[in-house]
């Protein structure tokens, strides 16, 4: 459904330390996964309750905050929404494999959240690099 | 190499080595998506599925899963290596070396210099079979041989994508190819030759001659056009005739120029690469999957009469984990002369004992004699005469063999016996 909250992302550069200090914090329940350097969050008892986040490396050096995705239908639609009400664009739409495209946004204020569609599909489009 | 009579007799050549590439780095997912593995499962599975359908040599480039593009970290190497060797224990795990890891952060930038980032890949752990190592800087714009057909329903199409491989390169001079040898040494992993053409291949001639590789000689003929060697059958022709004796030889192509290359490999008793890495088509417009293309090698080899290699077969026939202790060593198991002596002019030759020859006097005996006899081969330098009675040389002929009796005959010469 479009304009949830679907998850949170948290960024730092020593993950196995920011890892400890919510677990400390908040009893979160947060997994390495195996193989890519990501880290699930689980906030409540079951997958259930709450929201779920993740916790990765700094993809940016600033701003500095937690990123909240929303879920939408259509990815295009969404990006070209915001830059019509004045937002930006600060990472365009990108591919997770075979789950979702994202992109990362910001608010006229300067505020950074994330838009996501849902897509099995989903594969990096072609950009040298 | 050298074809004997019956060197193009199947029963007489190695089981063929199929070395599978099912790990694409040039293209993306979408490109085609049945057969790029993207998950860590998937990355697995592919390797299992070569190995299953005959492949016993593993070309191995990284995806990562989080972004579905080629991996540079190092840990995610690591990772995979440790699931492939759980996955496929028998297959030789050779790791493209092609890369430059990158760092984590920024603030690890700084530690990050230059050729360092490559020279990792000798400290890979668990460490893999072998590390794929360009000798001679060359140009690598791999899609200059191809045509709209080859691309057609990838990225590839894109003329941004075009310009950004027709730039591209591989930095391969000595600062780094010494370098690389002598940490890969040091580390146990042996370097898998990839050659662009024969001029680099000589450049290995002289990195053994130096002393500076010793070891079982694996190489590869990168034969991918843009700046390494194309499609010109005479060219591949010419690398294996150069190719020491005691090397191991594979061919590797680009597209439809893949099935036609192998063929003639297989023919020869060489050995082969296959992968979507190399090529995505059976016929024109017809994809054509990693597994399916390790299955026709494996088809076409036994319907020749050639076996496929087992893994182990393929460890032994690789020598994996086999090094030399010298120049000599290495250039003798080559089959390569040795290095020139000092003051040594003219062709130089492996030393003798010089006793090979037979003494040529006495006065009874005729060259015919040497005919006469059936040959009986001697594999030392020992000449064992006859019984001593003074009538030896019948005798002495069972004994010298063939390449002494028709030298022999050739001359105007008697035998004398052991008692004369």
């Amino acid at each position: 459904m479009s304009g949830l909250v679907t998850h949170f992302e948290i960024y730092g550069d020593d993950l196995s330390d920011l890892a400890d200090f919510y677990r400390d914090l908040f009893g979160w329940t947060i997994a390495k996964v195996p193989g890519i350097d990501y880290h699930t969050i689980q906030t409540g008892s079951s997958s259930r309750d709450g929201i779920r986040g993740g916790l990765q490396r700094r993809p940016i050096d600033e701003p500095r905050s937690w990123v909240h995705y929303v879920s939408v239908d259509a990815i295009d639609d969404a990006v070209s929404r915001v830059e019509r009400l004045g937002g930006t664009v600060v990472r365009p739409k990108t591919a997770v494999p075979q789950t979702a495209w994202y992109a990362v946004v910001q608010d006229p204020a300067g505020n950074i959240f994330a838009v996501w569609q849902p897509d099995p599909t989903a594969y990096p489009p072609p950009l040298p690099d | 190499m050298y074809y004997t009579d019956d060197a193009l007799y199947p029963e007489n050549q190695q089981p063929l080595i199929i070395t599978a590439a099912p790990y694409g780095p040039a293209w993306l997912p979408s490109d085609f998506p049945e057969d790029i593995p993207v998950t860590w499962d998937q990355q697995v599975q592919a390797a299992v599925d070569c190995y299953n359908a005959g492949a016993t040599h593993l070309h191995i480039h990284v995806r990562n899963p989080a972004t579905g593009r080629g991996s540079k970290d190092f840990d995610q190497f690591n990772y995979f290596i440790g699931l492939l060797k759980q996955a496929v224990p028998e297959m030789i795990l050779s790791v493209g070396g092609s890369i430059s890891f990158a760092p984590k952060g920024e603030g690890e930038k700084a530690k990050w210099l230059d050729y360092d980032t490559r020279h990792m890949l000798a400290d890979l752990d668990p460490k893999p079979d072998q590390v794929t190592i360009a000798v001679g800087t060359a140009m690598m714009d791999v899609i200059q041989m191809w045509t709209e057909d080859d691309i057609q329903g990838t990225a590839l199409m894109d003329p941004k994508i075009q310009a950004e491989w027709a730039g591209l390169w591989a930095d391969a001079g000595p600062a780094f190819y010494i370098e690389h040898l002598k940490r890969l040494r040091a580390k146990g992993i042996q370097p898998y030759f990839m050659l662009a053409y024969i001029h680099q291949l000589e450049i290995v001639e002289r990195l053994i001659r130096a002393g500076l590789y010793m070891g079982p000689l694996n190489h590869c003929l990168v034969a991918i056009g843009g700046g390494a060697c194309g499609r010109n059958p005479f060219d591949w022709m010419e690398y294996l005739r150069r190719s020491p004796q005691g090397s191991i030889l594979t061919w590797e192509n680009t597209m439809r120029g893949v099935i036609p290359m192998t063929a003639m490999a297989i023919m020869l008793g060489i050995h082969v690469r296959v992968g979507n890495e190399d090529n995505i088509w059976r016929v024109k417009g017809e994809r054509f999957g990693t597994v399916q293309q390790v299955e026709q090698m494996a088809k076409l080899a036994r319907a020749y009469g050639r076996e496929v290699a087992t893994a182990a077969e393929a460890r032994e026939i690789m020598q994996i984990g086999v090094w030399y202790d010298s120049a000599d060593e290495t250039l003798f198991k080559l089959g390569l002369p040795p290095n020139r002596p000092d003051g040594k002019q003219g062709f130089v030759t492996w030393d003798t004992t010089g006793r090979h020859g037979v003494g040529a006097e006495a006065s009874d005996s005729h060259p015919m004699a040497y005919c006469l006899v059936g040959p009986s081969s001697v594999d030392g330098d020992e000449v064992v005469t006859g019984d001593g009675m003074g009538d030896g040389a019948a005798e002495e002929a069972r004994v010298i063999g063939t390449t002494d009796r028709k030298r022999l005959a050739g001359d105007t010469v008697a035998v004398k016996s052991r008692s004369a």
